[in-house]
């Protein structure tokens, strides 16, 4: 269960969630692209399947946080390109904040500068 | 058409209807780019395909019956599967005795997988509706109790009928196990601790009944069927408290575990209900299926009079 902030407001993001709005707040990407994305900002860590995708992606839709771009056919496959919408945008900018936040507060811990 | 391509069109098959025809040549697409040049769908991806379209459909399942009417469904259908096998086992001992050792063993055999195929497909099922660390904690006790049973098995006494000696055990097991689950699936304090004094009497009783008859009907209501309500009220408590929908199968499995598993509860229940013939109670068929309906009935009229009714909390979500 993801614990919720104090303060209320959005739940802190799962990584995959994280990397995925990140992915498309570069720039509108299909699936494919939007998974091999991932795996350079993970650095390969996170190797994202079809189903984890577009089971997060239908979740993140319907929350209003990405939203369907444009369609292409290529060499006869379909592409659903998406992008992050300004809701999208506003929570992952959010999460970032948290993030940092956690790691001031970490490396504080630890003794080290911030 | 290729083979990878046909073969992605299979894995897509594990979602719903519906979804294949809003997402299916998108995905293909994506699955297709992800194989290259490969003439197999990587198992990675297959794995994954899978265990996403079986959760579309089971959250697709629910929402279309309401939560309480899934898990009503589930636990019904688990139990049945679980008592039509141990129903097996029974009948093997009371009509099948002189028959041929291999017939017998095919059918207590067949009885336990299909036992233990329940008992693992539950916690699964449970497992797709978590996400996050309680999803690993969750496979890593089916993988622990799995290997506690098959130990089990090797160690324990393999003299005939050693598969009736085996499912004596597994009440035991089954029930630590699902208590030790509870405790990962962040219920109140107080069910936290029901859980861990149910599995401190269940190891307890186990230790103390080995090679040890409880004398008269007394001892077997302390050393037996004192597990019982302690593993209802776990059970309740989390379903309640946390409105986990494995908590509704875990109840109602908990019940029919200890009653027919092992004849002795049985027979202490028997002595609470003296007008039933005793030998009766020993053949563990369709008792133990009434008892065990009966117990999960209460218990779920209780949790929806009492307006316990699982929420779609975080444990509902992909959780991505």
């Amino acid at each position: 269960m993801v614990p919720p902030p104090e303060g209320g407001g959005m739940p802190a993001m799962r990584r995959p969630t994280y990397l995925i709005l990140t992915a498309l707040a570069e720039s509108p990407r299909h699936g494919y692209g939007i998974i091999q994305r991932i795996e350079e900002l993970s650095e390969a860590s996170v190797r994202m399947g079809p189903g984890t995708l577009y089971g997060a992606l239908d979740r993140l839709v319907e929350q209003g946080m990405v939203a369907l771009d444009r369609e292409e056919v290529e060499s006869g496959r379909l592409r659903r390109y998406y992008r992050l919408t300004p809701q999208g945008r506003t929570e992952l900018a959010a999460e970032v904040r948290r993030l940092e936040q956690d790691r001031r507060v970490g490396q504080a811990a630890l003794g080290g500068a911030s | 058409v290729s083979r990878v391509e046909r073969q992605a069109a299979f894995l897509l098959r594990a979602y719903p209807q519906v979804w294949r025809e809003a997402r299916g040549d998108e995905v293909l697409g994506t699955v297709l780019d992800l194989a290259g040049d490969r003439r197999w769908v990587p198992p990675r991806l297959a794995i994954d395909l899978l265990a996403r379209g079986w959760q579309t459909r089971s959250r697709q399942h629910v929402g279309a019956v309401g939560l309480a009417a899934a898990g009503w469904r589930t636990a019904l259908g688990i139990a049945v599967v679980a008592q039509v096998a141990l129903s097996l086992v029974w009948l093997r001992d009371w009509v099948v005795t002189g028959t041929p050792a291999i017939l017998a063993h095919f059918l207590g055999g067949a009885s336990t997988a299909t036992y233990l195929g329940a008992l693992v497909a539950f916690v699964v099922a449970g497992a797709a509706w978590l996400g996050g660390w309680q999803r690993t904690a969750r496979v890593a006790a089916v993988l622990a109790m799995t290997a506690w049973l098959l130990t089990t098995v090797v160690f324990h006494a393999m003299s005939n009928p050693v598969l009736i000696d085996w499912l004596q055990v597994a009440p035991w097991t089954y029930l630590a196990g699902v208590a030790t689950i509870g405790l990962f699936q962040a219920p109140p304090t107080h069910a936290r601790a029901v859980g861990a004094i149910a599995v401190v009497v269940v190891v307890a009783s186990q230790i103390f009944s080995t090679g040890v008859e409880p004398v008269g009907p007394v001892g077997y209501l302390v050393v037996e069927q004192g597990q019982l309500p302690i593993a209802l009220l776990d059970r309740g408590a989390d379903t309640l408290h946390t409105a986990l929908r494995t908590g509704w199968v875990a109840l109602a499995l908990t019940g029919l575990a200890l009653v027919n598993v092992d004849p002795r509860p049985a027979v202490a229940v028997g002595w609470l209900l003296p007008f039933l013939a005793l030998d009766h109670l020993y053949w563990g068929g369709p008792f133990g299926l009434v008892t065990g309906v009966i117990v999960a009935c209460l218990v779920i009229a209780y949790a929806l009079s009492s307006g316990g009714l699982p929420r779609t909390g975080d444990g509902g979500h992909l959780q991505a």
